[in-house]
């Protein structure tokens, strides 16, 4: 924990008790207590004692400022009712210890579930750019066709948008995201960066912790601004946070940029959930890729966010974007016919983190909302049996005068404590939500930025659904014990085990239980078969044990011929490595998320139907790329050193790619025209997963580096043994054969796969951990109501006993009672199951939502559950003397 | 002025300020005592007279970028009580436990 966040967190304690203090000595309380927090704080960080056992000391103390004011309260004799109901709630309470400390824990798994769920929520959708002004107003913006929505902008169309009065927007900026090297001390870095608009800055409101941050003036002159700005981050990490860090150069890719400023701390960049470390002016663009891209009307490549104006609203925007989209479809035809632009909410972009986290978030609320109504009902129940416990004193209470409303209150305030104290624990709970969160993702090329925790809004959260869960759990027994309480006698034995009324009202609570934690468990069961699944699945390359690295070889700053003798030197020297089995370069490897290109294609004999899209994704390869990482060749051959710009353009297509545009004809042979130019169809390779696991087959071309080059390409070397053991000869190799090419972006190849997997991994895994505390809920649930049937029922079962009764025939009794109920939560579960799980359909995998084996394994498993939670009182009741039996009153 | 009867806690508070401790949490960690007690002990013995409160001066908390704190120092009265009090604890002596019959420590309290 931080100095700021432990002071915040501290400090909101303080202000949360100040309502309790007398109106009068409220300001003074007030000062007092911020000040001595602030000063412990301000000591702790200056002597660097800030741990997490010195934060709870000082958390600790500071919940004495209830105390206090509590006891302020107390002293100024004018204390609210309320204040005297919760006081004599907090006495009710600490006279049984058991029941509060169960009741706050079962309330705390069902509050804490959601407290986490909602941080990541908002961490990554609510907020997904933090650090910038008003992101309510803040829009992204895609290029739309008739087949797709997430097409990104040219900069000709952007230049041409920008130009324009747009009704309802003030402004828009545009970047494009990724990785450069950077020269350092150390030799060269790799850095996550972003090339933005001179505007980006401006139009998201993101303020300078260090000099300025970019104008429209540093973005005016075609490779004329050489001036970059650094994140927070960067700053701290790469240059210590020296105070004259403005005004400094960098190297980039070989070229000097000076710094001018640094980003705020809270800003982690203008793409959602990825941390950047250093931004360029789009007029800098051609230092890091071929800047005849700004001049490309048909090429889309960059981001774009939308300012919208101050009433606007994004739907009142999109009218004029429209507007705008058919200006320039009408003064463009060719690149822009057809084509559409469409706004959307930052959190519900069409690609990127947030596409990807959206339906696994909304599952999990889903899911921790049903836990949490499984916890109440599960509450609910043990309340009741405890207030048909205190009748007497209800009733005691009743007869000296107090009025149904007073007894209600009482209770209200109990629950309402028990809940809030819960809340307390969930919401600590939560300050290690990102932390939980991150041990979910595998380490990752990608810089991600992910600031889940505890935060203001996360504790209103809690605080609010504690509140709520309090007030119901409370009204529901209040009414139904002062009911009784006013009716019932006071004589004794009355109504021990509760009424008959209340005896349904538990077994109905019961039978909800088992249904809600059957949907839980058949949604977990749901999710593992799709994790199976998932594992099964053809990826289209069999290697599982190797290296995966970035090459920058532009970023020394060789040209073409250069960097092509260079990608051949270093696979050739890297294949002598010994363990080594194959090398390969490639630009994109399957499964590389949050990484595609597209463009459109021409296919010599295939006439396109009409607003049929032609496009395919496309990578540019080394030669061997199949055998390396084992990509069966269908047909024809590899890509090869030969096709270099001498000889005839040629590409490498998939499985898919044939089928569609060569019906019924060989597709070897067969021409394409992409980029300008005709390429011949060489070799067909089978299907892969190129983004994620559950993606429909796409199209998919390979073009030979030698006439497609990338300054930068990513290595894959496929190994024999364990792959982390060879990678410093891998090292030690590239340095002696290109001196100053780092390898950068070192994962294995598992590590690269792993994390197609890790949305699916988290889900099931959650969703199981969520199943079994539901099952757990309602067996526990289900134990409490019979047991204390047992007690209800002694007398009977002592009666039956001496007539005859054997011990089995009372345990089958006792047995078949409970899980009546069970399973008839089974079967209402089973309907509710199969009603909600087709909503989640779309992020299950070769299994259906009404996959049966998922709902008759669960129901069994929660059977067998039930019925050991039966069981036990089953055999005490068993073994009751008779004769003692009888004597019971 | 009848004298006041003070808790132990009160007494350590007391205490606690005339050694020089002078703000809250400062006496909080001198006497070992909970913040929940030490502050109300605090306001109390203010009430009694027997200590004074005041704010630190804004200068010294403005150089330091936070509020100004209350510090709390004794007063005439408070001198003469905690002098009585300390006496009264000086002379004080544990019950004998041979009274009860048992010799040694007491024994663990054990749920009835």
């Amino acid at each position: 924990m931080t100095e700021r966040r432990l002071r915040a967190l501290a400090l909101w304690l303080v202000g949360a008790c100040a309502w309790l203090v007398p109106g009068a000595e409220r300001r003074r309380w007030r000062a007092q207590w911020r000040a001595d927090v602030w000063h412990r704080c301000d000591a702790l960080a200056r002597a660097g004692l800030i741990t997490p056992r010195t934060a709870r000391t000082l958390l600790a103390r500071v919940s004495g400022a209830a105390w206090h004011a509590a006891w302020l309260r107390a002293r100024s004799g004018r204390g609210h009712m309320l204040m005297h109901d919760f006081w004599h709630a907090a006495r009710a309470l600490k006279a049984r210890p058991g029941f509060t400390f169960i009741a706050v824990l079962t309330l705390a798994v069902g509050i804490g579930a959601n407290a986490v769920i909602f941080s990541w929520i908002e961490a990554t959708l609510l907020r997904p750019l933090p650090g910038i002004r008003d992101p309510g107003s803040v829009a992204a913006l895609y290029v739309t066709t008739r087949a797709r929505d997430d097409i990104s902008l040219s900069y000709p169309n952007y230049r041409d948008l920008t130009g324009q009065q747009i009704p309802g927007v003030e402004g828009i900026a545009a970047f494009t995201a990724g990785a450069l090297s950077m020269r350092g001390a150390a030799g060269a870095e790799r850095i996550w960066g972003a090339v933005v608009t001179g505007n980006l800055f401006d139009l998201l409101g993101v303020t300078a912790a260090h000099g300025r941050l970019f104008t429209a003036d540093d973005d005016r002159v075609p490779d004329g601004h050489p001036v970059a700005v650094l994140s927070h981050g960067a700053w701290q990490r790469r240059f210590g946070g020296r105070a004259d860090i403005v005004g400094q150069t960098i190297v980039l890719k070989d070229r000097p940029f000076t710094v001018i400023g640094v980003t705020a701390p809270a800003f982690h960049g203008p793409q959602a959930l990825i941390g950047l470390d250093v931004y360029i002016p789009m007029a800098m663009l051609g230092t890091f890729m071929p800047a005849d891209r700004l001049s490309v009307r048909g090429s889309g490549w960059l981001s774009a966010l939308v300012r919208l104006g101050p009433e606007a609203s994004i739907a009142s925007a999109q009218a004029g974007i429209d507007v705008a989209a058919r200006r320039l479809g009408a003064a463009f035809p060719g690149p822009n016919a057809d084509r559409g632009m469409r706004l959307y909410p930052l959190w519900r972009q069409p690609s990127g983190g947030t596409a990807q986290l959206l339906p696994v978030m909304a599952v999990l609320g889903g899911v921790v909302a049903l836990l949490l109504a499984l916890v109440c009902a599960n509450m609910a129940g043990l309340l009741l049996a405890r207030a048909s416990g205190r009748q007497r004193e209800l009733a005691v209470r009743v007869s000296l005068g107090a009025s149904r409303w007073q007894v209600v209150r009482l209770l209200v305030a109990e629950t309402t404590l028990l809940a809030l104290a819960a809340g307390a624990l969930a919401t600590l709970v939560t300050v290690w939500s990102g932390n939980l969160l991150y041990a979910f993702i595998p380490p990752l090329a990608i810089p991600i930025a992910i600031d889940a925790g505890l935060s203001g809004r996360v504790l209103a959260f809690s605080s609010l659904v504690s509140l709520a869960a309090g007030l119901l759990l409370g009204l529901l027994p209040g009414l139904q014990a002062s009911r009784s309480a006013l009716t019932a006698p006071l004589k004794d034995g009355a109504n021990m085990g509760g009424s008959a009324r209340q005896g349904r009202m538990r077994q109905g609570l019961i039978v909800a239980q088992v249904a809600l934690a059957l949907v839980l468990l058949v949604s977990a069961g749901l999710f593992l078969r799709t994790l199976l699944a998932a594992e099964r699945v053809d990826l289209g390359f069999s290697a599982r044990q190797g290296l995966v690295g970035v090459l920058d070889v532009g970023g020394s700053g060789a040209d073409e011929a250069r960097g092509l003798a260079a990608y051949r030197a270093m696979t050739a020297a890297l294949a002598e490595v010994p363990g080594v089995e194959a090398v390969a370069v490639t630009q994109r490897l399957p499964l590389t998320s949050l990484d595609s290109s597209d463009r459109t294609v021409e296919v010599d004999g295939y006439t396109a139907a009409a607003g049929e899209e032609m496009t395919v994704y496309y990578a540019s390869t080394g030669p061997r790329l199949f055998a390396t990482i084992g990509m069966p060749i269908v047909g024809g051959r590899d890509v090869s050193d030969r096709d270099d710009a001498t000889a005839p353009p040629v590409a490498v297509i998939n499985e898919t790619m044939a089928r569609r545009y060569w019906p019924g004809r060989p597709a070897l042979g067969g021409r394409v025209k992409s980029g300008g130019r005709w390429v011949e169809v060489v070799g067909i390779v089978h299907d892969a997963k190129y983004v994620s696991l559950s993606e429909p087959a796409r199209a998919f071309m390979y073009f030979p580096v030698g006439q497609a080059y990338r300054p930068s390409m990513r290595v894959v070397i496929r190994t024999s043994g364990d792959p982390d053991r060879i990678l410093p000869e891998v090292r030690q190799t590239l340095t002696r054969v290109a001196p100053g090419v780092p390898l950068f972006d070192v994962q294995t190849l598992e590590q690269h796969i792993a994390f197609a997997f890790f949305l699916i991994e988290m889900a099931a895994t959650l969703l199981a951990v969520f199943g079994t505390t539901a099952a757990l809920l309602a067996a526990l649930g289900l134990y409490g109501v019979i047991a204390q049937s047992v007690t209800a029922r002694t007398r009977e079962i002592g009666v039956r006993m001496s007539l005859g009764a054997s011990a089995g025939d009372v345990r089958l009794m006792v047995v078949r009672q409970g899980l009546g109920l069970a399973l008839l939560g089974i079967a209402v579960g089973l309907a509710v199951a199969l009603a909600t799980t087709r909503l989640f359909a779309s992020q299950l995998m070769s299994v259906s939502p009404f996959d049966p084996a998922s709902y008759v394994v669960m129901a069994l498993l929660l059977a067998v559950t039930t019925a050991a939670a039966c069981y036990v009182p089953a055999r005490r009741a068993a073994r009751l003397n008779p004769v003692q039996a009888l004597r019971v009153d | 002025m009848g004298m006041p009867t003070l808790s132990f806690g009160t007494v350590a508070v007391l205490h606690a300020v005339a050694a020089g401790y002078r703000f809250g949490f400062d006496i909080v960690d001198a006497t070992g005592l909970t913040a929940g007690s030490v502050y109300p002990a605090l306001d109390k013995l203010e009430d009694l007279g027997l200590l004074r409160s005041a704010w630190e001066s804004t200068a010294t908390a403005t150089a330091d970028k936070r509020p100004a704190r209350r510090y709390f120092s004794l007063t005439a009265d408070g001198a003469t009580t905690l002098a009585a009090a300390l006496e009264k604890h000086r002379t004080f002596r544990p019950v004998s436990l041979d009274a009860f019959g048992i010799s040694g420590l007491l024994p663990p309290r054990r749920r009835s």
